[in-house]
């Protein structure tokens, strides 16, 4: 057990006044809940965002007093946690689109509508080991036995799951690895606070997907790899092997970069052992043993089409031979931030762009400097992993862009979370040198400034020792004053340009209310046609294709096409039509006044009253604005 | 600390149990979890249970598993492990069986008794000379 120390006033105060400004963030956060919302900055209280940058100055100083680790981490937590919940708190049902898919699927389980999750019904065999081997079903996993567990819906623990998993265990994770890496813990604390505020790392934690769960179990695996690395205990194995596999059935891609790693620490680990017997053997070696990792990724995604056939991703010069020879090589240079600098958003390059260089910088310099310091000069393993990490990132993101077409995914921050991961522990080291080299050079600065007064003074009965510290401790405050108003204000900036600032309006209140009231008010099996975004919101509540209350999937072409042939000539034709997809009795037809825009909806609406459509209710938001109609279809005698 | 030192006691008083009374704990709350889970239907009572059956298996865990780490670090990574646990045994079983009640009450039965395995398991070894 620790031993009990009990904190000074100052730090007591400090606390208070962080959770009271934390308390303060939460609540503007609250307050900004909307009905009817396209993007959380739309409509969060002016209030929050001077809150969340106090907040932040408060913690650091927290991070770099004598507090207890247990507090700061706590804190930590929470501001993480803060950070990567917006959109749950904001939205009336979370971020609208891919997530309220996986919602749909999961619902279907929770149903025990598909009791075996998603694949069996696939005829092929490797399409069928493909599909169940995906992240949804292990994300379905997840937020289905949560909800078994604490006897809530499954609406809610598949909404809170990926951000509250990833603002509790990433900064815990970080402190972790910085610990493993040597740090101090105000240095490992501070990589918590950094690591859970990268925009990478916000863009991905904000929402429930399977890709946030895999980024989170990389990011795990690499703490656990590290210890093993460390500690060379075979103890530590069954943990890399958990996460790993975590990892990789939550998304193949971090599970893939996942996999090379290990190889790559494999490697080390038999560079270590051969290098005092064969050192250019050893080295080789591990070189080979780099070039094979760094080639997983790319001819694993050539050969998915094995297991699943649609796939067409293919090596090709194509997207080289599509640039200029300038654009080529600024591309090589500069990955994607060169996209980002062409595009001139520059602003959005640095925020996205300089944590992880000044971490590359800090990686850099503790290379060196371990490869100085160590033991006959061998380098500490644990930093080239990450370093070599780092190089393989780096190359497979090169391979991917230049040498690839169809890759199936297109959004570059998808590697650069696994290459901050990776960084982040280093760009804390590089902070906590700096502020240190800063408090040095300014104690000598204030020195000499003293000793110059009292040369140009002598009248003046300065009392040196007591000068000279006041002068020391007044320029070292105001060094972390400044660092800390610099990190505080990354961090916010970080947050604002990790969270969209353009974006479909999200699934409203009165949608919401419409597909429940469709649901508790029909016994019978119905079928809705609807645009996608009603079939966003009622594939959370009853589930994707499901055949009692049946709501297309939103890349259904027949869905796609009922929904236009309403539009344009409502009738209840075409709702007998849509009806025999699931043999339904009763057939809902929805339209949205913001989603079609007022001429359009209103023409619908006359169009079907002249068609004799049933009306079947109303909407109306906030209060007298009609918003939602629901028209019905209902076999006759039955 | 307090936090700390409650933490910690809380921590000794469920690894070092010589009368499994937390492994009994958690194999009871397991129940009331498929009790409400069946009939009762009651966020509070699930809440509560699962809560109680994470405390005592997250404490065994992280004990078992990171036992130089502080008290706080400790059950986190001890709380990350169960539910990466918890998630793995609940995918396996949706694949080769569902999970519905039954297949639920299984995870929650294979993770709890890992975890007290776990946890005697390095009891033992501490206690032999």
């Amino acid at each position: 057990m620790l031993p009990h120390r009990s904190s000074p006033t100052n730090l007591r105060a400090l606390k208070l006044l962080y959770l009271f400004v934390m308390v303060l963030s939460f609540y503007f956060l609250f307050v900004s809940r909307s009905s009817e919302v396209y993007t959380v900055w739309g409509v969060l209280h002016p209030a929050f965002m001077p809150t969340f940058m106090a907040a932040t100055l408060i913690l650091l100083t927290m991070i770099f007093s004598a507090e207890r680790v247990e507090y700061k981490v706590l804190f930590t937590i929470l501001h993480s946690v803060l950070s990567h919940v917006f959109m749950v708190v904001v939205f009336p049902a979370g971020n609208i689109g891919v997530q309220q898919v996986i919602l749909g699927e999961s619902r279907l389980v929770f149903n025990n509508a598909i009791p075996n999750g998603f694949g069996w019904s696939e005829p092929s065999v490797l399409l069928k080991v493909y599909i169940l081997f995906r992240g949804e079903n292990l994300q379905t996993a997840f937020s289905v036995i949560f909800a078994r567990m604490f006897g809530v819906d499954v609406y809610w623990t598949h909404l809170l799951l990926v951000p509250l998993l990833w603002g509790i265990f990433v900064p815990v994770i970080g402190f972790a690895i910085s610990r493993i890496l040597g740090a101090s813990e105000k240095v490992s604390v501070l990589t918590g606070l950094l690591v859970s505020s990268f925009p990478t790392s916000i863009a991905w934690g904000k929402e429930s997907i399977p890709n946030g769960l895999s980024y989170l179990f990389f990011f795990c695996f690499i703490y656990f790899l590290l210890k093993l690395l460390k500690s060379n205990k075979l103890k530590d194995l069954p943990l890399v092997v958990t996460f790993f596999l975590a990892s990789f059935l939550s998304h193949f891609l971090a599970g893939t970069v996942a996999f090379s790693i290990l190889l790559l620490a494999y490697g080390i680990r038999t560079y270590k052992k051969e290098r005092r017997r064969a050192r250019y053997g050893a080295k080789l070696t591990l070189l080979v043993c780099f070039a094979f990792s760094a080639s997983i990724l790319p001819f694993l995604l050539v050969y998915r089409r094995f297991f699943y056939p649609w796939a067409n991703t293919q090596f090709s010069l194509q997207p080289l031979y599509s640039m200029s020879p300038a654009e080529a090589l600024f591309s090589t240079l500069l990955g994607n931030y060169f996209g980002l600098i062409s595009r001139e958003a520059y602003i959005t390059a640095l925020t996205f762009g300089v944590a992880p260089l000044v971490g590359f910088i800090g990686m850099v310099y503790v290379l060196v400097t371990s490869s100085k310091r160590g033991f006959k000069r061998s380098i500490d393993p644990c930093v080239l992993l990450l370093f070599l990490g780092i190089a393989l990132i780096a190359i497979n993101d090169r391979i991917l862009r230049l040498f690839m077409i169809d890759v199936p995914f297109s959004e570059a921050e998808r590697l650069w979370v696994l290459r901050d991961f990776l960084l982040v522990s280093f760009l804390a080291f590089f902070i906590a040198r700096g502020i240190q080299e800063i408090r040095l050079l300014s104690t000598k600065a204030s020195d000499k400034l003293l000793h110059l007064l009292r040369r140009a003074s002598s009248a003046l009965k300065l009392s040196k020792r007591t000068y000279s510290a006041n002068l020391a401790s007044l320029t070292s405050a105001s060094v972390h004053f400044v660092i800390f108003l610099i990190i505080s204000g990354w961090v916010t900036a970080s947050i604002y340009y990790a969270y969209p600032h353009w974006a479909p309006m999200q699934t409203t209140t009165y949608e919401l209310e419409a597909v429940k009231c469709i649901d508790q008010t029909t016994s019978e099996r119905y079928i809705v046609v609807g645009d996608q975004w009603i079939i966003f919101a009622g594939q959370m509540f009853v589930g994707i294709n499901n055949p009692q209350a049946f709501y297309f999937s939103h890349t259904d072409p027949r869905g796609v096409s009922l929904f236009v042939k309403m539009k344009n000539n409502p009738t209840n034709e075409t709702l007998i039509e849509a009806m025999k997809i699931n043999n339904a009795i009763v057939a809902y037809f929805i339209i949205e006044k913001p989603r079609l825009g007022a001429e359009t909806y209103n023409n619908i609406i006359n169009k079907a009253q002249q068609n004799n459509l049933q009306t079947y209710k109303i909407f109306y938001y906030p209060e007298g604005e009609e918003k939602l109609y629901i028209f019905r279809y209902k076999t006759v005698g039955s | 600390m307090e936090t700390e030192s409650l933490l910690a006691k809380l921590q000794y008083r469920i690894t070092q149990d010589r009368k499994f009374v937390f492994t009994a704990l958690s194999y009871v709350t397991i129940f009331l979890i498929f009790v409400n889970m069946s009939l009762i239907n009651s966020p509070a009572i699930g809440i509560v249970a699962s809560a109680i059956f994470l405390v005592i298996n997250a404490t065994c865990l992280g004990h078992a598993l990171f036992e130089r780490e502080n008290a706080l670090v400790r059950f986190l990574l001890g709380t990350l492990l169960l539910i990466v646990i918890l998630g793995l045994v609940a995918w396996a079983v949706m694949i080769l069986y569902s999970l519905n009640t039954l297949g639920s009450v299984t995870v929650l039965l294979i993770t709890s008794s890992l975890a007290s395995f776990l946890n005697i398991k390095v009891k033992s070894k501490n206690a032999s000379p």
